[in-house]
């Protein structure tokens, strides 16, 4: 093996375990809000650094509850809170599925697929409409917040 | 290349790199001829103190990944605030390391053209 794929390999290997990680993580978020909830009563848990520390809100704050709302069916009050936790529970079905079938089959697609993103997110008329959609949706929870 | 001449990159742009990497830019550099001089210059590397300063305030919104071209990432990073804020906190440790890394690899692909 050449010192070039050596490196290849390595960066995939920590990009499963990096994904793996991220999953367990979303996940055991979900579940301590949903146990939080039932069994103590917390039901403001407020962890966005930018939030707690200047009062604004960040673009992405109230996902986690756009999410619960998707899991119990309710889509219109999900959008209400934040439009981006659809994307994020795409990606959070997609994912372990993906991981599960690249495990079994002893494939890298989800890799060469994040790769394949990557370039397609580099490019500049992709960045700057990212750009606009953050803001409006960061604009748009300063106003639901303030 | 002009061994004075390597030295001297070598002095002002040390701070860019991991120090294990610098005999290998050292030896790279000697190998090259001197028309490489000017083009050599012209590649930006990112400054990971910047890229620091820009981890500690913005990290949260995944700028410091943008910056350097991990653009899958910086958008999971924002999308989940900050990866429910430990991505952040991970990052402030290792974002200089990985700033390096990156920087290596940017100079390597200059060798390669």
């Amino acid at each position: 093996m050449t010192i070039g794929t050596a490196i290849a390999e390595k960066k995939k290997r920590k990009f499963y375990f990096f994904v793996t990680a991220a999953c367990v993580l979303g996940f055991g978020w979900l579940l301590f809000l949903h146990y939080a909830k039932n069994w103590f009563g917390i039901t403001d848990v407020k962890i966005c650094f930018i939030r707690n520390a200047t009062g604004i809100p960040c673009p992405s704050c109230g996902s986690s509850r756009a999410v619960e709302a998707l899991i119990h069916g309710d889509v219109i009050a999900s959008v209400l809170f934040n439009p981006f936790g659809i994307i994020i529970a795409a990606i959070m079905v997609v994912l372990p599925l993906w991981l599960l079938y690249d495990a079994i089959s002893k494939q890298s697609g989800l890799y060469a697929f994040f790769e394949k993103t990557n370039r397609f997110l580099g490019r500049r008329t992709v960045i700057i409409a990212l750009v606009i959609i953050v803001v409006l949706n960061w604009g748009w929870n300063i106003f639901k917040y303030c | 290349m002009d061994a004075q001449k390597v030295d001297m990159y070598l002095m002002t742009n040390a701070k860019f790199f991991e120090p294990h990497q610098l005999g290998f830019i050292r030896e790279k550099m000697l190998a090259m001829d001197d028309s490489k001089w000017l083009s050599l210059h012209a590649v930006q590397f990112h400054d990971p103190t910047m890229i620091l300063v820009v981890s500690l305030f913005a990290g949260s919104l995944g700028v410091d990944r943008f910056i350097l071209g991990d653009t899958g990432l910086g958008v999971a990073k924002l999308l989940t605030c900050g990866g429910l804020g430990i991505w952040t906190i991970i990052d402030w440790f290792t974002i200089m390391g990985l700033t390096r890394q990156k920087n290596m690899e940017k100079f390597q692909m200059y060798l390669g053209y």
